[in-house]
């Protein structure tokens, strides 16, 4: 991996209405880098996506990609990149070899080279055998191949993928990281978005957490979990009583040395502790004084959740949890 | 030819669409085929015959000894004459009663009683008299022959009154006059010039029911062929409005799809997307309006005019539903509102436009005119004037006004479009 950033992104700013989509975002991203933007919804991923691959105009800021801008240069830009997007986008009446050749043509292929990229991608994609089926017919999953091999018909250096792993199994889900994987493997460059925080810490070599438009951490795994130091968190269930109030509770607990931030998600509490093992005995400890029971403890090493969750005080899954910050 | 590419990709679509190929092809032929079979044709005869009118005449007229002419005989031969006997059948009665009640009895489709001062009223020498005609409520298309002749037949005889007159007048400013004998000849003379003047009207401007000659060395359609002739431009006409606003939907469908944004990623400009999709539009009606001509020539065995005229008027036609599509379509905001436009605004447009009164021939005039406020109402008259065989020249009208039509809604529409996908 050289040095020379592929995609230069510079105080890129994008609103609709009074709305700020995206706010002075920058970033680089290094040849051969697999690099994420997390954040839950609405942060702001997919608008700087769309800016990056030319559907949007930003306000202001530009981006260089391959040294091409995206404002004075978007179809140089366009050449350097392949994108899959977030919905499947596939014209569903053709099969998938006609699909390709048509998006093939479209990247500017034309002949006997746009015959062996469509063979190529299709091997890639694992439906060499299906090539001439209707696409209306494939599974969720051959579909989202297919969706992706398009995006590699014309071997860009970059692939943007946004969210590609929304909504489908499990394999299907694996199957697509691990093609990222082997495609980054091959020296392409991948800028990738999600919400889930454990495809981001498995894929990227660098991650940019994303919340209401903004960036608001980036770094390695391990630059970016240093934010949260040695934090544990501590995921707990409590039995109580219906309609009882646990605010004396809560209150007792925001008092506690030793405990960062305190948050309820979905019925259950969480909170991000300096040392799970001394100050668990203590919540037991004024649970019981309250008359409440805690039946379920769960203490997870430092990750990006806790990252996300120690610098916006809530989860990264549902921005519109009920979040209580200690 | 990434232009190309983008229309090819259409087209192949639009061949795996059953739906789409039974709309463009297969229901305008189909309902031609209906209205053909109500007028007694078969797709395999040669000739298409309309059932004769039947008509039972009344002539009570008793012209004076001294008469030149018997108006009553003139007419009873003008009704029974070699080119309108393929469609009247005339009968004689001489109880105006018996003929009403067989009107009523739905046995004849109209009855003509002439009075007795029949002669004496056309020649202008007794006060006004009063021919009735009844008429079977339930039919059109008979009836209305009938009072159009007869309304013709009267007026060349009011014609030559005029003639008489005038003559008379420029006569006697010399101190001239013309004897009895030839009043009467130049009288007759006007009349059967009238007359003769009055079909070769007929022929030119209403081709719902063409009166001609046998004796023509024109290859011509007989009157039920350009019926349906009619028939099948109209529903041609809205069944390529029809294609045109569906690719224009198209363009809402691919962008709720996913594929529209998707195309913009790639290096291919908007210019060339929506270049694209109008290339696929023109490609569309131009073999959807090629194949329908074709196969209802060979089914129907309709002729649609000069090779140069029908192409004239395709284009004009495609114009028209090009624009037209295009503009409608651009005030929808998804696909979901497209029901509004397919079930409402085409159809409504295209019934003002006389898609579908096109076996009518005796509509009001104020319907004509609301008519040449729609697209449809221009190309329907292109290719009425296309049918009965006119000149280039004589379709440069209704082409221009096609073209204006259709390059001032499509301007709108691309503005529109624009705008939304920029």
């Amino acid at each position: 991996m050289d040095h020379d950033p592929i995609i230069k992104v510079s105080e890129l700013n994008k609103s609709f209405g009074d709305i700020h989509a995206v706010s002075n975002v920058s970033f680089n991203i290094q040849r051969g880098e697999i690099y994420s933007l997390l954040g839950p919804n609405g942060a702001g991923k997919s608008t700087t996506i769309s800016m990056l691959s030319c559907l949007l105009e930003p306000d202001s800021g530009d981006a260089l990609i391959d040294g091409f801008s995206i404002k004075t240069d978007p179809m140089e830009v366009k050449k350097k990149f392949g994108l899959v997007p977030q919905d499947i986008a596939l014209y569903e009446d053709l099969s998938a070899r006609e699909n390709l050749l048509f998006w093939g043509k479209m990247y500017e292929l034309r002949g006997k080279q746009l015959h062996q990229e469509c063979d190529r991608v299709l091997e890639l994609i694992g439906l060499t055998d299906r090539q001439k089926g209707a696409v209306s017919k494939f599974s969720g999953g051959m579909k989202r191949r297919l969706n992706i091999g398009i995006a590699l018909l014309h071997t860009p250096p970059v692939i943007i993928l946004d969210e590609p792993t929304v909504g489908i199994d499990p394999q299907s889900r694996r199957n697509i990281l691990d093609s990222i994987m082997d495609l980054n493997r091959q020296g392409t460059t991948v800028l990738y978005t999600t919400h889930y925080m454990e495809e981001a810490q498995e894929i990227s070599d660098r991650i940019a957490i994303m919340d209401y438009g903004e960036i608001i951490a980036g770094g390695t795994h391990e630059e970016l979990i240093k934010i949260v130091g040695e934090l544990d968190r501590v995921n707990l269930t409590l039995n109580r009583e219906p309609g009882k109030d646990i605010d004396p509770l809560l209150e007792q607990w925001r008092a506690l040395d030793g405990i960062k931030n305190l948050f309820s998600e979905d019925g259950k509490l969480a909170l991000l502790a300096e040392d799970s093992n001394i100050i668990l005995p203590q919540l037991f400890e004024s649970a019981a004084s309250h008359n409440i029971r805690i039946t379920s403890v769960e203490i997870q090493e430092p990750n990006l959740e806790a990252v996300f969750l120690h610098l916006t005080g809530r989860a990264l899954r549902d921005p519109g949890v009920n979040h209580e910050s200690a | 030819m990434k232009v190309l590419d983008l229309a090819l990709k259409d087209l192949l679509r639009a061949t795996r669409s059953i739906f789409a190929l039974m709309m463009m092809l297969v229901t305008p032929l189909l309902i031609t085929g209906l209205i053909n079979f109500a007028f007694g044709g078969f797709f395999g005869e040669d000739e298409i015959d309309i059932t004769l009118t039947r008509v039972i005449l009344v002539n009570q007229d008793e012209p004076a000894e001294q008469a030149a002419f018997n108006a009553g005989s003139m007419l009873e031969e003008f009704l029974a004459g070699e080119g309108l006997n393929q469609l009247l059948e005339i009968e004689n009665e001489s109880d105006p009663e018996a003929a009403i009640q067989a009107v009523d009895n739905q046995e004849a489709a109209a009855a003509i009683i002439l009075p007795p001062d029949f002669t004496t009223a056309v020649t202008g020498e007794s006060a006004k008299t009063q021919i009735q005609l009844y008429k079977d409520p339930t039919l059109s298309f008979g009836p209305a022959l009938v009072q159009d002749l007869l309304q013709q037949f009267i007026d060349s005889f009011s014609g030559s009154s005029i003639v008489l007159s005038t003559n008379e007048a420029l006569l006697k400013q010399y101190g001239l006059s013309l004897a009895e004998q030839d009043q009467t000849q130049l009288y007759v003379q006007y009349a059967n010039q009238a007359q003769a003047r009055g079909e070769q009207l007929e022929n030119q401007q209403n081709p719902e029911y063409v009166v001609t000659s046998l004796d023509s060395t024109e290859p011509q359609m007989n009157e039920g062929r350009s019926i349906i002739a009619t028939t099948m431009a109209g529903m041609m006409i809205f069944f390529i409005f029809y294609s045109a606003a569906s690719v224009a939907e198209s363009i809402v469908k691919e962008d709720e799809e996913g594929t529209l944004p998707r195309l913009f990623t790639t290096p291919t400009s908007a210019s060339t997307i929506l270049g694209g999709k109008f290339l696929y539009m023109f490609l569309l009606m131009l073999l959807q309006a090629a194949i329908l001509i074709l196969s209802s020539a060979l089914i129907f065995k309709i002729s649609w005019g000069t090779p140069f005229s029908t192409l004239i008027a395709i284009l004009a036609t495609i114009t028209a539903a090009g624009g037209f599509g295009l503009f409608v379509i651009s005030f929808i905001q998804s696909t979901q509102q497209s029901g509004v436009v397919f079930g409402g605004v085409l159809t409504v447009s295209a019934m003002l436009g006389g898609l579908f009164t096109t076996g009518f021939p005796d509509l009001p005039a104020v319907w004509n005119t609301i008519s040449l406020f729609t697209p449809h109402g221009w190309a329907l008259k292109i290719w009425k004037t296309t049918i009965v065989g006119a000149s280039p020249s004589e379709i440069l009208l209704p082409f221009l006004v096609c073209f204006l039509f259709g390059i001032v809604l499509f301007t709108a529409g691309t503005l529109r479009l624009r705008r939304r996908f920029a």
